[in-house]
């Protein structure tokens, strides 16, 4: 269980996170909505330690993390993977590296079968056979966001954080990153907290969403109760939604 | 001032943050090695141009200057010295942070502003030493092989521009070098290459991993690099030469 206990983060002048108060419940599926800038990629790098709160506490699984040094944090990163809104992948590694980057001290036959594993997971079984032969760059972006999936999950943490995962995708690329992140979710049992713009999917992926507004939630529901809230902010994502 | 201090604190703890990943950590020899025959390979053109036309330019200079005394028998001696002392490094350590700094620090500037940083760090692994050691002992020792071949290939370009400009024989040119290039002449070169070379690796990681402010921040981190490489270079470059003439000068050589 993660829980965000009147957390503030403030960037100079700029007021980023403004007593969050946020609980996230083992295995569920949480989408973290808001118009940019009101603190929900940066709610996400707190928890992985790449940033720290000014005020408040965060808790993951019972231990009040928000005070861990960078060698503290190591065990938090390995409960807790980023999947970042870019892809973020190393160039000059190929597939198979990048993939089990965060496995690389394991036996190389550990790896490989891992890898082998995973990418069918996350939709790259075409990759499996040639992943020692092929780079990023020589992927489409959709696959290089799949890929920086696997290497996350790879390293089996229990939450998987999504920050904008369909950021550069089209509509039907995003609607298969969705189902995707529910496939993984129910099928490796993983808790996800998705940041994201879409409502549309969010309404169909997530469990539970929390609207974020300067730095706070002001709303959250499942998303049946999210259809019918009378939050201005909610309403105005749901209007995008029935355009 | 304080802010001139505060950027001088910066890089001294990034240097002994660096020096000390690099004793306490594993060392990831395969990024080394990749980045040292990419640097090195990469960079053999470019030093060994600097290189033939710095020996070159101090041949047909020197030349003008001795035929006045009919003195051109001495022009290998000199021209060796002068470009073994000072003009070979400074260039050629000028050329190299110009590449091997510039590409460093552009490569590690887009992975900071891509993320790759951030999610090598969320994996588990300090990117310090995964990214930053190997790339800075890497410039460092491709900068001192690299000085090493282009101050061979400068004596090389002196005598041949000697013996087209001033019709030195290549056998008289060679037969001077030992009496004004002795060993601490080479001491001193060999002593500016790896000084160069430690202050072009500390300088193009560290602006590199500092880099902040999407590809503005990329363009920001390789100028500042260039800059800062030439002027520490040039500093260096005074001080050594003035610490070490005067051991050699207490010792007599």
């Amino acid at each position: 269980m993660i829980l965000f206990e009147d957390v503030h983060k403030r960037f100079g002048p700029k007021t980023v996170l403004n007593g969050l108060n946020l609980r996230v419940e083992r295995g569920e599926i949480l989408f973290a909505l808001g118009r940019s800038g009101t603190g929900k990629s940066v709610m996400l790098k707190h928890l992985v330690g790449l940033l720290r709160c000014d005020r408040g506490r965060i808790v993951l699984d019972g231990q009040d993390i928000t005070q861990l040094d960078e060698a503290g944090f190591g065990p938090v990163r390995r409960k807790c993977g980023l999947v970042f809104q870019l892809p973020a992948l190393l160039d000059s590694r190929t597939v198979f590296e990048n993939v089990t980057f965060g496995i690389r001290t394991k036996p190389l036959r550990e790896q490989i079968e891992a890898a082998r594993r995973m990418l069918p997971e996350v939709g790259l079984e075409a990759l499996a056979d040639r992943m020692a032969e092929r780079y990023p760059p020589q992927l489409s972006y959709g696959e290089q966001k799949r890929l920086a999936l696997a290497r996350t999950l790879l390293v089996d943490p229990a939450y998987v954080l999504y920050d904008e995962p369909t950021t550069g995708l089209d509509p039907a690329t995003s609607r298969q990153v969705h189902q995707l992140i529910r496939d993984v979710s129910r099928k490796l049992g993983k808790t996800a907290i998705v940041v994201s713009h879409d409502m549309e999917n969010a309404l169909k992926t997530a469990d539970r969403i929390v609207v974020l507004d300067a730095g706070r939630v002001v709303d959250e529901g499942t998303p049946d109760s999210i259809r019918t809230s009378a939050t201005t902010l909610t309403q105005d994502f749901l209007r995008e939604v029935r355009r | 001032m304080t802010a001139l201090l505060s950027a001088i604190g910066q890089h001294v703890e990034f240097f002994l943050g660096l020096l000390r990943t690099s004793l306490f950590s594993r060392f990831e020899s395969r990024e080394f090695t990749s980045q040292l025959a990419s640097i090195g390979w990469r960079s053999l053109p470019t030093t060994l141009t600097a290189g033939v036309f710095t020996g070159a330019i101090m041949a047909v200079q020197f030349h003008l200057q001795l035929k006045d005394f009919g003195a051109e028998a001495t022009l290998g001696g000199l021209n060796t010295s002068g470009t073994l002392r000072e003009v070979g490094p400074i260039l050629i350590a000028f050329m190299l942070a110009g590449k091997v700094g510039a590409f460093t620090s552009a490569e590690l500037g887009t992975m900071k502003v891509t993320d790759q940083i951030q999610a090598i760090r969320c994996l588990g692994v300090d990117p310090v030493a995964f990214l930053v050691v190997p790339r800075f002992w890497a410039v460092v020792l491709s900068s001192v092989l690299l000085l090493a071949f282009g101050l061979v290939v400068s004596v090389t370009g002196g005598m041949i521009a000697s013996y087209f400009v001033g019709g030195v024989n290549p056998q008289q040119y060679l037969s001077m070098i030992p009496r004004f290039a002795a060993a601490e002449t080479v001491a001193l070169a060999c002593v500016k290459a790896l000084v160069f070379g430690v202050l072009m690796g500390h300088l193009c990681c560290a602006n590199g991993y500092w880099t902040e402010g999407g590809t503005q921040g990329v363009g920001r981190a390789v100028r500042t690099t260039a800059v800062q490489s030439m002027v520490a270079i040039v500093l260096a470059d005074f001080s050594i030469s003035w610490f070490l003439n005067g051991i050699f000068t207490a010792l007599g050589k």
